[in-house]
């Protein structure tokens, strides 16, 4: 049964209204994503029943698949908070802050390092929020303002969202659509992602200090990137599943020697520093290092990542392990839904499995007991309760995620009521009904970014719009690889804004409800990167 | 109400639903289905609930609501 969705200016507006109106709470009114999403979730069900022909049962079966989906990412925020608040109970951070500080002293080139080096490597391997979870609080013991710490690896880890994970969005976009053209398709879409990788890495240092601070990183920017963004569109031609992966990890490797150059070792020279606190990280560590010696080594406090990096790879690399860790699935049945505008969703025994073991929540989860263990039989809490009295492992963990996870649970169940009620495909279809051919070609990237935003997902928002975008296409007569490709990146693109992924670096970083200051941040720098990834796109069909 | 108390119990009561509506669609029990969409309309309110209270007891300040806004300061 063909879904019959109305695409009429009325119903286009109502479909676009609860997003506005998430948007305008959180960026306008600056409410907390807690409170915003709940009342986001509440106008998309309300326009579901009243213009969507949505019967209550659909809107049940939604919410239940919303809630199963958050759980999917909250096994990352739990644990990651775990994770971070295990290191930061034994004084590991604090080891960490005064520890980098020989190793580079130059704050914007570790800021580049972890928030888009770090984080674009963590997405290859791992994704699902990862990066954000685990960098976020990095940057903020290496001295970087709460705020920006979140927006610098949002904006920093967006590019690798298409091939990273194993590729994972890919390989779903070509289980949805017949894609025609494969090669051609995917160094397209390499191409477009290299523009979000080199604007995010363009885009951390003008957060960080502005004009001077790109000037002083432009060399490594171009040579982190043409690695990244070249790498990648390299790869792709032998091999997309992996392209991400061995990109990111070159990349990773090449900051040894570009830590040991004389620009990038030496701190950098005098600029105005938005993005730190206001007493430099160096002489804050400097200071703390004349109050108290670290209670552990740069080697011990790196030690929790170093875990994470070697259970992830270990899985995702030897094959039978990944096999055997893989067969338990967990899912929820849920029976067969529709609408007055024939939105049919099939009765399912499984829905959405995901492996519990090869979940990248397992890993942090490993990640966390690992390095609590060892932190404890060498002591490091006791040390650590000397100098500091911190709060319980449990109050620090609980402090962050119960907020950060009402609001995931608000935002996706929002995302599952819009496509069950047809709103998705309304919006979709009324910019392809409004638009003409070279019109569309420039819009594919926001359609993506759509998708996106409300699940926070470059697989999802692939998933929700490949066939729409496919069909467009066709029907527009536009080459297929170029849009598919827009698609693809502006998936990957609404990484940098999805409220779900905001909430995961504030919760890591013990600023929950600031969501609308974090996406004044990158909101405006993902539209003007979206512009220019419609740009491209208009090129490659002109070539 | 403190917010964190609210927001622990938001998280328990969305959990608490997805049981409740998958069990209750595949088996066509109405009352679970529509429980477990209680359930969570009740967890997803308590939020901007609290927010609600706290700008009424900063208002209208008075006797009654100023436990409230301690909890809101809280």
């Amino acid at each position: 049964m063909e879904a019959n969705v109305p695409t009429d200016f009325f119903h286009w507006i109502a479909a676009l209204a609860s997003i506005a109106l998430l948007l305008f709470l959180l960026v306008g009114l600056r409410w907390k994503s807690t409170e915003a999403g709940p009342v986001g979730l509440f106008a998309a069900v309300i326009i579901s029943l009243l213009l969507f022909r949505t019967p209550l049962e659909t809107i049940t079966v939604a919410v239940g698949k919303g809630i199963w989906d958050s759980i999917f990412i909250l096994y990352v925020i739990w644990p990651a908070l775990l994770l971070y608040v295990v290191a930061d109970r034994a004084g590991a951070f604090d080891s960490l802050r005064i520890g980098i500080t020989r190793f580079s002293k130059n704050d914007l080139f570790l800021v580049l390092a972890f928030g888009w080096v770090f984080a674009s490597f963590l997405q290859g391997i791992a994704g699902f929020g990862v990066p954000i979870a685990v960098v976020a609080p990095l940057l903020l013991a290496i001295g970087v303002k709460p705020i920006f710490a979140v927006a610098i690896p949002l904006m920093g880890h967006a590019w690798a969202n298409m091939f990273g994970t194993i590729a994972v969005s890919w390989l779903a976009t070509n289980q949805v659509i017949d894609i025609a053209e494969p090669v051609a398709t995917a160094w397209q879409t390499a191409v477009l992602l290299w523009i979000i990788n080199i604007t995010g890495g363009l885009a951390i240092a003008w957060m960080y200090g502005r004009g001077r601070a790109i000037r002083h990183a432009m060399p490594m920017i171009l040579i982190i990137s043409l690695i990244h963004g070249g790498g990648q569109l390299a790869l792709v031609f032998w091999n997309p599943v992996v392209s991400n992966f061995i990109a990111g990890t070159i990349a990773l490797l090449m900051l040894y020697p570009l830590s040991t150059w004389k620009r990038y070792d030496q701190p950098h020279e005098e600029m105005a520093v938005q993005a730190m606190t206001e007493a430099s990280v160096r002489s804050s560590a400097e200071r703390e290092q004349r109050s108290h010696e670290p209670v552990m080594g740069l080697g011990m406090a790196t030690f929790p990542y170093i875990v994470l990096t070697f259970v992830t790879l270990s899985v995702l690399l030897i094959p039978a392990i990944e096999s055997a860790l893989g067969a338990f699935e967990a899912a929820f049945p849920f029976a067969e839904v529709t609408t007055g505008y024939d939105v049919f969703r099939e009765a399912t025994e499984a829905y959405s499995p995901f492996a519990v073991f090869t979940h990248p929540g397992t890993f942090l989860l490993a990640a966390s007991v690992i390095s609590w263990a060892v932190y404890r039989s060498k002591g490091y809490f006791k040390a650590w309760t000397r100098i500091k009295a911190p709060d319980s492992i449990w109050k620090g963990v609980t402090d962050g995620a119960f907020p950060a996870s009402v609001a995931v649970l608000s935002f996706l169940t929002m995302a599952t009521v819009f496509d069950h009620s047809g709103q998705t495909q309304t919006l979709a279809l009324g910019i392809s009904a409004a638009t003409p051919p070279m019109g569309y070609a420039f819009a594919a990237n926001f359609v993506g970014l759509l998708g996106a935003f409300m699940t926070s997902s470059n697989t999802a928002s692939n998933v929700l719009f490949s066939g729409l975008q496919q069909n467009v296409a066709l029907l527009q007569n536009l080459p297929e690889p170029s849009i598919i490709a827009g698609q693809s990146a502006g998936g990957a693109l609404g990484n940098a804004i999805a409220p779900a992924n905001v909430v995961l670096g504030t919760g890591t970083t013990g600023i929950s409800g600031k969501e609308g200051a974090v996406l004044r941040k990158t909101l405006p720098l993902s539209l003007a990167i979206a512009v220019m990834i419609g740009l491209v796109t208009i090129i490659l069909i002109i070539l | 109400m403190k917010s964190k108390t609210a927001l622990g119990l938001a998280f328990i009561l969305f959990l608490l639903g997805l049981p409740l509506i998958s069990w209750g669609s595949v088996q066509e029990i109405d009352i679970l289905y529509y429980l477990g969409l209680l359930v969570v309309v009740i967890g997803a309110a308590l939020p901007p609930a609290i927010r609600l209270s706290c700008w009424a007891a900063g208002t209208w300040p008075s006797e009654q609501n100023a436990s409230w806004r301690r909890a809101c300061n809280q």
